[in-house]
């Protein structure tokens, strides 16, 4: 088999002062991720996965479980307080996510990594063009022809299953399920390595979340890409993960096949989240 | 030091810091450097920066030129060579570009070749090209430290999508050396390419902004282009498909303004007001 | 020839209710095999974990004890043990499991939805497009149905989208859970027919049907599972 592209171990950040105690304190059995001794937030604990090549993974849990700050910290918009994640870059090289210098994370986002936020504000620069939101990853990676931006920036557009013609309108002009697939062909303009999806489908009405639901299948498919999906949604991770991590208070109390993690799922609190949802 | 309390208005301590900012600008070319600007007997931007880095920088024997708008004999222009010829015992003043060892410019790079041995002082009301798409310093440093000036091309390319090309007629971003872009703030595209590989070293001071920056003799000044949208200086195409002279001397390579006449029709004329005179001299 | 491929030893499974504290029974020690070309049929009252086995060998479920012996493609192995990606590959490429339920991407035609499994072990687009179309024409979907989602299928439709899905990428095992429940009599026919082929064709398959005509027609061999006890405080 071949190796992980992401191998995430122990994976920790603390907001706060921290102390000795605060993970043994904190946590499922405590029913809460805020340290009674020093008052830190254990935001992630101890998480621990592996990513494979062409993998979709989903991280589910409700808000405040961690989530998105394991997204964070994977994405570097922030570093842990302990742990690793190691990225292994399509060229063989090895990243330590904990621990890389500001200039490599900086290439890693705008070269390896593709993000699409819950909110395309998070993700997308109302200032300008549709086609200079994309132009801006290729020009992040180097591109400096024209022509060559605008024919890649039309190709993604019409992959997005967003008109051509809308290639040079602003981004606030489009409807919200087309804002979301204007950050999908953004996410995918350098031919990223690894895709984050942060509840990319919430708020949208439900014809809108399967057209992009099915648009991001059809890429994994086409591009194989690696991608790790957030969701509170369970609809969202059986449709589209392989495999799932339930987290509770900032831990995975839970992880396996999606399908067993839906029918047979052996946590208390997993238990509890699947029935509240059917 | 050679400043004492009767040459160049400014004191030794900000003399001093002056031209150790010049010193660190021309050491990192096109770096913005901070530094504590003085206060001038004029208000903030109107070329308070030009002024005190020419003030800080001038010795006794030099010749100080000082253009605005192409024009030696303007109001500031005027006003700013008497303000200086007064504060610099010693220092002549000249509108001869050929004369002049210190030049002090607004908008303008003289037309004429410079040689060693002169320095260009310019007045900078911009200094960061990222203003025009960040408004935070702090991150407008961050994009620089990090060489991060994607913004700054999905600009260019907005302009191209939107005007077939660039829409700056100045303040024509410049990458220094391979590494920081500057603004070269009001110099028009034509003189850009004049920068590159210049044989004097450019000083720019922002008096308002507080900063200093450089180009140092002899570095590469590329203007920002698309490697298919190349960059290109004004073209002053009349409407037979010729370009434009000069009214006055007839040159048809300088930097024209265009003077409409009562009449209705329009007039061109060399900006750079002594290289025209020049030429006329150069013909009678 | 007809080697065994998937062998279950002594498989229980129950589920443990965290939330009321009970413990559910559902399969009490079911061994049997499935051998390649022959079809296993599970038998057994209602409630004696049929479905579960199933659900078991596919890993949807996690048993308690047991062993699935399973003769992958690149080697044996067992299937209550492996790890979450080989179980997942495994999943990809030898097995199939066709339950009376079609799911696919709502947007899908008919022809992408049976060619899905065969593009996602990497077969190019065009190559899976034309290996479903062969399989709907063998189950005798009509035509002008391929480019359509499944969705206003009528149930007979859909099931044959269904089994044609399962058998695209020839799997060395399928699972068939009550694959003709309420089909009409010529779409039951048409699916017996595919069945009848996969079997011939050397496919191993492991099926619970609700007919026993159709248990006596097909199954080579028959395993009775009984039901276990009742719930029990956990």
């Amino acid at each position: 088999m071949s190796d992980p592209v992401l191998r995430v171990r122990d994976l920790t950040r603390i907001h706060g002062p921290g102390c000795p105690r605060c993970r043994e304190l904190t946590g499922d059995h405590h029913g809460t991720n805020i340290c009674p001794v020093c008052g830190s937030v254990v935001a992630v604990s101890g998480v621990s996965f592996d990513l494979w090549p062409g993998e979709i993974l989903g991280l589910m849990g409700e808000s405040g479980s961690g989530k998105s700050s394991v997204v964070k910290l994977l994405h570097l918009d922030d570093r842990p307080t302990a742990g690793s994640a190691v990225f292994r870059d399509r060229d063989g090289a090895l990243h330590d996510l904990a621990t890389v210098d500001e200039a490599v994370a900086r290439r890693l986002r705008d070269g390896r990594f593709g993000m699409v936020h819950q909110n395309p504000h998070l993700g997308l620069n109302y200032r300008v063009s549709a086609g200079g939101n994309i132009a801006e990853r290729l020009l992040c990676s180097g591109e400096r022809r024209f022509a060559a931006i605008r024919e890649r920036a039309l190709a993604l557009l019409t992959r997005t299953e967003i008109p051509a013609g809308r290639i040079d309108d602003q981004p606030g002009r489009f409807s919200g399920g087309m804002q979301q697939r204007l950050q999908i062909a953004r996410a995918l303009a350098p031919q990223p390595e690894l895709l984050f999806l942060d509840e990319v489908t919430t708020g949208l009405d439900l014809s809108v979340q399967a057209r992009i639901l099915d648009l991001i299948l059809e890429i994994q498919r086409e591009l194989g890409v690696a991608m790790i999906v957030v969701t509170h949604d369970l609809g969202v991770v059986r449709l589209l993960a392989g495999r799932t991590l339930v987290l509770r208070h900032g831990r995975v109390v839970e992880s396996g096949l999606t399908d067993q993690i839906l029918e047979d799922p052996q946590h208390a609190y997993t238990q509890q989240l699947v029935m509240s949802a059917l | 030091m050679t400043n004492d309390d009767d040459f160049g208005f400014l004191d030794a301590v900000a003399v001093r810091e002056i031209r150790r900012g010049l010193l660190k600008a021309l050491a990192i070319p096109g770096y913005q450097v901070p530094y504590a600007s003085r206060e001038m007997p004029v208000a903030r931007g109107f070329g308070t920066g030009g002024m005190q880095v020419t003030l800080a920088i001038a010795v006794p024997g030099d010749q100080l030129k000082v253009i605005d708008q192409g024009a030696d004999d303007s109001v500031n222009a005027v006003a700013l060579r008497r303000f200086i010829g007064n504060a610099c015992p010693g220092m002549a003043t000249t509108t001869r570009t050929a004369e002049a060892t210190l030049i002090q410019t607004r908008h303008r790079t003289p037309e004429r070749s410079l040689v060693p041995g002169q320095v260009m002082v310019y007045q900078v009301p911009y200094p960061d090209p990222l203003q025009i798409v960040e408004p935070s310093e702090a991150e407008r440093r961050r994009m620089h430290a990090h060489g991060d000036y994607a913004r700054l091309w999905v600009k260019l390319y907005e302009d191209v999508v939107r005007y077939r090309e660039v829409a700056l007629s100045n303040r024509y971003p410049a990458r220094v050396h391979g590494r920081y872009i500057i603004d070269p703030s009001p110099i028009p595209r034509w003189d850009l390419p004049k920068l590159h590989r210049s044989p004097v070293p450019h000083l720019f001071a922002a008096g308002r902004e507080k900063k200093l920056y450089a180009v140092p003799p002899h570095t590469d000044v590329v203007p920002l282009a698309f490697d298919d949208v190349p960059f290109e200086v004004e073209r002053f195409a009349a409407a037979d498909g010729g370009r434009h002279r000069c009214a006055r001397c007839g040159a048809g390579d300088t930097f024209l303004d265009e003077i409409p006449l009562p009449d209705g029709t329009r007039r061109w004329q060399c900006n750079d007001q002594d290289r025209c005179d020049e030429r006329m001299e150069a013909m009678a | 020839m007809n080697d065994p491929i998937l062998t279950v030893t002594d498989l229980h499974k129950s589920f443990t209710l965290h939330h009321t504290g009970t413990m559910i029974p559902s399969v009490a020690g079911a061994s049997f095999t499935v051998r390649a070309g022959r079809l296993t049929a599970l038998v057994g009252p209602s409630g004696a974990g049929k479905s579960s086995v199933l659900k078991c060998v596919y890993r949807t479920y996690l048993p308690q004890r047991g062993t699935i012996r399973f003769a992958a493609a690149d080697g044996a192995m067992d299937l209550a043990a492996c790890d979450e990606p080989t179980a997942l590959r495994i999943r990809a490429r030898d097995i199939a499991y066709v339950t009376q339920f079609l799911h696919c991407l709502p947007r899908q035609p008919a022809v992408d939805v049976v060619a899905e499994p065969l593009v996602a072990i990497g077969a190019g687009r065009a190559a899976a497009r034309a290996a479903a179309e062969e399989r709907l024409r063998e189950l005798d979907l009509p035509e002008r149905l391929w480019g359509i989602p499944p969705a206003t299928f009528s149930g007979g439709e859909r099931q044959r989208v269904n089994l044609a899905r399962g058998l695209v990428h020839r799997p060395r095992l399928l699972m068939l859970d009550e694959p003709t429940a309420s089909l009409d009599r010529r779409s039951a026919e048409l699916v017996v027919a595919a069945i009848r082929a996969a079997k011939a064709d050397g496919v191993g398959i492991l099926a619970i049907f609700h007919d026993p005509d159709l248990v006596a027609a097909l199954a080579d061999e028959v395993v009775t599972l009984r039901r276990p006890e009742a719930p029990c405080a956990a």
